[in-house]
């Protein structure tokens, strides 16, 4: 005897669902039950998942879709006025029916078409719940769906209410439209005196019965997980008197379904025949409902747009490849060089072979129409590669010259498309987009859905809610940890040292935990996912559904990126790098301001001299290379220091390197060796010579890899390139050693073959592909060419468009520490971005603030005040631009009104009176009296040009530089650590160009504005935190290990401005850092200096390891001594062999609770 | 004033002269002049007045821009030490207050609302105690988060009513409209005391009224021969 579920909920129904499709499966499987529907809330989004996890356990995939139908004659609720605080309920009354998926292909198709248009009916973003309209129904072609009735819909409602005749009228309508498709829904899991009214009315209505369990979760007892699910969908706390969720609704096994029936069909009066019955008509619809995942839902195939839209006029996407092809050759002057050719007629017969030309046609025009618009576009990854790419402009560097090899990027054994990443400019990438879209048009193009989970803070704060906790306390919970799986909630008490001090079970008790481990990985919600787009030929819409994304509203498929790929369809990314927005803005403004036009692909165009310009290199090899594209870093610059590059490729070799595995895996010292000249180059065999002479003697690169392989074997490097990839794979490697020893034996010395495979074997999983390094390099060049050659514009594009890591108040100092001045923000000169202006003493480029920079201000605002410049006085200001009064006050306090009146309170005075006015009598001429005359509305005061002194204290330096920090995020008049210098002379703290001096092993003290916090993976699995700071003569680079962390990592994580003491570590004439044993927040010891004199600072610097006053964090004194962390012994162990620390590399945790805005980089892996 | 500002309770400080007496204030807060409301006192500090020192400092006129013309001319006294409320020993309070506090979020309305009768019950029994009418009715309802709302209205005529203060209190409370807010506390400040033998009160054709008041002051009697808790509204969240 078998059983269907046939209506099932799972976590891809936004906090309804509890557990996740592959669960729900495995459940299934176990529970024997050969088939199960899933049949989410409002969305498809699990069905290629639900799919693969039903191959794996056996079990047939029913396909099905839970949509809110809207009532045929309104909702007649009434509209409750807009409450004052707190929000208004959610509006969940309209009723729900399941539509499952009976006739294959059409049957999906429908199912598309239905969830589409819910969404379309809700609004951009999901702004009101989706519901079908009614007329969506009644417009037919929905042939292939069988529909089950709840208890919900208005016949079950009536139902409910007592009114079974009531309850036959309302089902006219759906036997209409849909006669025998149609079924009515018994459910086992509410209440027995509905199901049996429910079943009493289909037999006497003559629908048919079906039996299902309104299943939401896998397993018994996950009943809580539900009522928290439901409490963050509708935003109220879980009401202990209110219905709660009874525990029923669990993937039921076959035995309990069928007494189910039994009691039901005795409730409702009838014998065992009924539920006979019953059960039996659920097994014949779930029967009926076949779709085939691969034949039905494109699994495994490719859909590529029409090739006439890639513009092949009319000849087979093939022979248009191909003519374009010869066009590039000519045009970049390769027509006469043989080999080129060759390697050109190798990628297009392997090309022709996969049948792909459509797609690198369709990718060349995404690639022109960009350019066309005038937006940075260039492709990056793997598809370097490839001369086809570089021959249709898609790919800027010459794959030839630098030795890319096509197998690396498009293999004939590896069925799989190909993968084409294209970076524009990020400020303009949905112009990018839009570009797309008109192209291929909107049944072509669909953006991909990139579902959020719930991590730990997210559950917590869910949770919390739920439970009626209190708000702040939760919250201060949730920001103490880093962003981890909220899975490790428990395990990151016990072993995080930053989360020391806080007890866990004195806020929810250790439910809470329990709720908080078991949201893990749920979906949270949806967006849209930054850069892939779909493209499809006309079939896009009968194989995904299509809903509006929020923000721009572009048509976005539920599926996300790797969904996309299995069911075949072409995914694009266009990735917005802000870098690539950076250059432009520079180049512009050298434009603007000196006329002169700078091209900065110049040196990679066909026939260039190339990327040879002297002063960038010596530029990169002094370290000072903040800002530019990658190499900015802490470690990049400790490496490029070592490395010292003189050449592009230096650059190519440098981006390769830099990556855990060959810092790990110790490749960069032989590398660094053997190119100044220190170590012979050695090469197994004199074959490989050609190989590994640029890299002298080290594998770096994965062609090297493969080229390696093909020459030792004598395979085609197809096939090298899929030996490359099982090296990474634990079970495959077996298998590649003992073939490659094969085949080698055949040509080379066993001595030979032993010696490559070893180094095959220890670097050939660590390797970079350098296509990717050369992709990565061309920015990384012209971005230091700017920053050696037009300093002020370079700096005024990273500052407009932050692509880097660093807080922005670094860069500055950063332009000021090279002679670039930086001119302060003045409502009478500034504009909306960073300007570059000739500074009139030095006759220097130098940067002018800009007024987008103030917190809270509107773009619309910035540019109405850029636009009516000059202003003659400050009631002109507010007159003609009319900033809103936050902003008014925060530009009056941060210098840029200082034109009208010295004292910047007098400003902030007169600012209140203007904006009181303002309000009092809005409407033109507004402010008083109209006098007649050309100056416009004349107070009745008497305003003249500046602004009378009304004698209130002017702002001391700490304020004035607290209001910089506070609206614009970084100091303008002068480094922020200058006020406190006389007090660190006083600790006799080295500054940071003294502690240059200092000598190796010497203790010191060391103060600074944190600019960045690392917890990087490192090989020998410990987690070490670095930190850099910034004072006013440079930076500071810090260790802290794991024996200092539970004394430090609490406040190096959450400060800011840090005191800290430490040992002196010289690795090199250039680069020291200083090893942490202990860390003071300084704004705190400042305080106490004020208050307490230096006594008392003294005290609490002698007074431990540091951490806050007082020990553990406050709120818990008296309870029973918590266990103390103990060092984390589990490790976790990578397929490479290769050691991690399980709390390295976490994702970034959030901005921390003071700060009003990004003042510090902290990596992945770090708290704060 | 000076004796709130830096005192313990049950010391003396002695201050000789003009000129101790405006150095001892001048050290102190803003917000210790007393009369001074907090909304006042953040405008005065956002412009850089934060002790009564700079206010004393500050231009006459500056002070009125800032305050308006005759919270300005008090601020200039009271910071210069001149301050001129006459002091009444043991007057009556002038506003009285009840808060109920639930254990919970209180998101349903109904609850709510019997809070606020058991609230307005109470404070009619305590003005209708001290022979007090009350002008104006405050609501404040709190939320888990600790801010707070309040909202304040006139009553038609002072009253000591319980119906007249309920009806008020609930009129105060739907006006908010409040759906998802996470209520944790209401609390109801009658206002603008004022004798009951020198309140009106307008008379009505209805007799109902007539009966209530009654009704009422016969249960005001048992209470105050049985205890508070003998008879009230059946309301009441106590007998619930």
């Amino acid at each position: 005897m078998d059983f269907t579920h046939l209506r099932v909920a799972s976590g891809f129904s936004l906090r309804y669902g509890a557990s996740h499709p592959e669960r729900l499966v495995e459940r299934a499987g176990e529970r024997g039950m050969g088939a199960v529907a899933l049949t989410d809330r409002d969305t498809l989004a699990g069905a290629v998942r639900f799919t693969k996890a039903c191959a794996r356990a056996g079990v047939r995939p029913v396909y099905g879709v839970d949509l809110a139908v809207a009532p045929r004659h309104g909702t007649g609720r009434k509209r409750l006025r807009t409450p004052v605080r707190g929000g208004a309920f959610g509006d969940e009354s309209a009723p729900r029916a399941v539509f499952l998926a009976r006739d294959g292909a059409a049957g999906w198709a429908q199912l598309c078409r239905l969830v589409t248009a819910a969404h379309a009916a809700g609004g951009p973003g999901g702004q009101t719940r989706p519901v079908l309209p009614w007329a969506e129904l009644t417009r037919g072609g929905l042939d292939g769906l069988v529909v089950l009735l709840g208890p919900e819909p208005e016949p079950g409602r009536a139902l409910a209410a007592g009114r079974p005749d009531l309850a036959a009228r309302l089902l006219t309508p759906w036997r209409e439209l849909f006669g025998d498709a149609l079924r009515l829904e018994i459910d086992a899991s509410g209440p027995a005196r509905t199901a049996a009214r429910a079943l009493g009315l289909a037999l006497e209505q003559g629908v048919d019965p079906v039996l299902t369990n309104a299943v939401r979760y896998a397993d018994p007892g996950q009943g809580p997980v539900a009522d928290v699910l439901d409490a963050a969908r509708r935003l109220v706390p879980i009401d202990p008197r209110g219905p709660l969720d009874n525990g029923e609704r669990w993937l039921k096994d076959p035995a309990a379904m069928a007494s189910a029936a039994a009691g039901i069909a005795e409730a409702a009066g009838h014998g065992r025949s009924v539920a006979h019955r019953l059960l039996a008509r659920t097994e014949e619809t779930a029967a009926a409902c076949r779709v085939h995942p691969a034949r039905d839902l494109g699994m495994g195939g490719v859909h590529f747009p029409e090739p006439h839209l890639a513009g092949t006029a009319g000849r087979t996407a093939q022979r248009a490849l191909r003519s374009r092809c010869a066009a590039g050759m000519v045009l970049r002057r390769y027509d006469r060089d043989e080999k080129r050719w060759r390697r050109l007629e190798e990628e297009l017969r392997t090309v022709e072979r996969l049948g792909f030309a459509s797609y690198f046609l369709t990718v060349a025009r995404v690639v022109d129409d960009i350019r066309a618009l005038g937006i940075r576009v260039s492709a990056r990854g793997s598809g370097a590669g490839s001369l086809i790419n570089h021959l249709l402009g898609i790919a800027h560097a010459d794959p030839v010259e630098h030795g890319l090899l096509m197998e690396r990027f498009l293999s004939p054994r590896r069925g799989a498309l190909p993968d084409i990443d294209v970076d524009v400019e990020s400020a303009r990438r949905l112009d990018a987009y839009r570009a797309i879209f008109e192209r291929f048009g909107e049944e072509r193009v669909a953006t991909l859905a990139m579902p959020e989970t719930y991590r730990v803070r997210h559950a917590i704060r869910d949770v919390g809610l739920a439970l009626g906790l209190d708000p702040e306390a939760t919250g201060r919970l949730a920001k103490a940890f880093p962003h981890i799986r909220a899975a490790d909630a428990r395990a990151a008490f016990r072993e995080l040292p930053e989360l020391r001090g806080l007890d866990p079970d004195a806020h929810g008790g250790p439910r809470m935990w329990e709720l908080v481990e078991a949201l893990d990985g749920l979906p949270r919600a949806v967006a849209m996912h930054p850069c892939g787009v779909l493209l499809s030929d006309s079939s896009l819409r009968a194989r995904t559904p299509v809903v509006p994304s929020s923000g721009e509203g572009f048509a976005m498929s539920q599926f996300d990126k790797e969904d996309v790929e299995d069911l075949g369809l072409l995914k694009l990314d266009v990735l917005g790098v802000r870098m690539q927005s950076a250059m432009a803005h520079a180049v512009d403004e050298v434009e603007r301001a000196t006329g002169e036009r700078i091209d900065v692909d110049a040196p990679f165009a066909p026939g260039a001299a190339g990327p040879v310009d002297g002063r960038t290199y010596a530029l990169i090899r002094s370290t000072e290379t903040l800002g530019c594209f990658q190499i900015e870093s802490p470690g990049q610059r400790d490496l490029v220091g070592r490395l010292q590059p003189a050449t592009f490729h230096d650059l190519v070799v440098d981006i390769s390197l830099f990556r855990p595995g060959p810092v790990g895996a110790d490749m960069v010292r032989p590398f660094i060796e053997a190119r100044h000249g220190r170590r012979v180059a050695r090469y197994p065999h004199r074959d490989l010579e050609p190989v590994l002479r640029e890299t002298h003697g080290v594998v770096v690169f994965h062609e090297q890899v493969i080229r390696i392989i093909a020459i030792l074997t004598g395979c085609d490097r197809a096939l090298a390139d899929e030996a490359r990839r099982a090296l990474s794979d634990r079970e495959r490697l077996g298998r590649v050693r003992a073939w490659f020893a094969e085949e080698a034996s055949r040509r080379y010395d066993p001595e030979v073959v032993a010696r490559t495979w070893e180094i095959v074997e220890s670097f050939g999983s660590f390797g970079f592909c350098k296509a990717h390094a050369v992709a990565f390099a061309v920015p990384t060049y012209q971005s230091a060419w700017l920053k050696a050659h037009h300093p002020a514009a370079f700096f005024a594009g990273l500052l407009t468009h932050d692509p880097g890591m660093y807080p922005k108040r670094l860069l500055l100092a950063d332009a000021r520490r090279r002679g670039v001045p930086v001119l302060p923000l003045d409502v009478n000169r500034s504009d909306a971005a960073y300007r570059i202006e000739l500074e009139s003493e030095s006759g220097v480029w130098g940067i002018r603030l800009a007024l987008g920079e103030v917190h809270g201000i509107t773009e619309a605002e910035a540019e109405r005040i850029a636009a009516g410049r000059p202003y003659a006085s400050l009631t002109d200001l507010m007159t003609r631009a009319a900033p809103s009064r936050p902003v008014a006050e925060r530009l009056a306090k941060v210098g840029a009104l200082d034109a009208f009146g010295g004292n910047r309170r007098d400003l902030l005075l007169r600012i209140a009176e203007l904006h009181r006015q303002r309000r009092a009598a809005p409407g033109p001429g507004w402010g008083c009296l109209p006098l007649a005359g050309e100056g416009g509305p004349q107070l009745p005061l008497g305003d003249g040009e500046e602004t009378a002194p009304a004698g209130l204290p002017d702002l001391t330096d700490g304020e004035r530089l607290d209001a910089e920090l506070e609206a614009l995020g970084m100091e303008t008049t002068g480094h922020l650590m200058a006020g406190h210098r006389a007090f660190l002379d006083e600790l006799g703290a080295l500054s940071a160009r003294r502690l240059r001096d200092a000598g190796h092993g010497e203790t010191v003290l060391v103060a600074g504005a944190k600019v960045a916090t690392q917890t990087p993976p490192i090989r020998s699995g410990r987690r070490v935190i670095f930190a850099t700071l910034d004072d006013a003569s440079g930076r500071v680079a810090l260790a802290f290990f794991e024996d200092s962390h539970a004394a430090c990592a609490r406040t190096v994580f959450h400060s800011w401005l840090l005191l800290v003491r430490g040992t002196v570590q010289r690795r090199g004439p250039r680069t020291l850092s200083v090893v942490g044993q202990a860390a003071w927040d300084l704004a705190e010891l400042a305080e106490l200096r004020r208050t307490g004199g230096l006594d008392a600072v003294a005290e609490r610097l002698a007074g431990g390891d540091g951490g806050p006053a007082g020990g553990s964090g406050g709120g818990n004194d008296g309870e029973e001594k918590r266990e103390e962390p103990g060092p984390v012994d589990r490790r976790i162990e990578m397929s490479t062999g290769y050691t991690l620390h399980p709390w390295a590399d976490l994702k970034p945790p959030g901005d921390p609770a003071k700060a009003p805005r990004k003042l510090w980089h902290s990596s992945p892996g770090s708290a704060g | 004033m000076a004796a709130g500002a830096r005192g313990v309770p049950g010391d003396s400080v002695l201050l000789s002269g003009r000129a101790a007496g405006a150095a001892f204030l001048a050290g102190g807060p803003a917000a210790a002049l007393t009369g001074l409301a907090a909304p006042a006192a953040r405008a005065l500090c956002s412009y850089g007045l934060d002790t009564v020192g700079r206010i004393a400092a500050a231009p006459p006129g500056t002070l009125q821009r800032i305050l308006g013309a005759s919270t300005a001319r008090r601020v200039h006294a009271l910071a210069h030490g001149l301050d001129p409320t006459p002091v009444v020993p043991g007057a009556p309070p002038r506003s009285v207050a009840a808060e109920h506090r639930f254990g919970h979020d209180e998101l349903d309305a109904g609850m709510r609302r019997r809070a606020l009768l058991t609230l307005a019950d109470e404070l009619g029994y305590r003005l209708r105690g001290e022979g007090q009418t009350a002008r104006a009715l405050t609501l404040t309802v709190r939320y888990a988060d600790r801010s707070a709302t309040t909202r304040r209205r006139r009553l038609p005529e002072p009253t000591a009513h319980t119906p007249a203060l309920t009806g008020t209190a609930y009129a105060l409370h739907d006006a908010l409209g409040l759906q998802r807010a996470r209520v944790r506390a209401v609390a109801l400040r009658a206002e603008e005391l004022t004798e009951t033998a020198r309140a009106t009160r307008q008379l009505s054709l209805d007799p109902g009224d007539d009966r209530r008041r009654r009704a009422e002051a016969a249960a005001d009697r048992a209470r105050r021969r049985f205890g508070p808790g003998a008879v009230g509204p059946a309301g009441n969240l106590d007998v619930a």
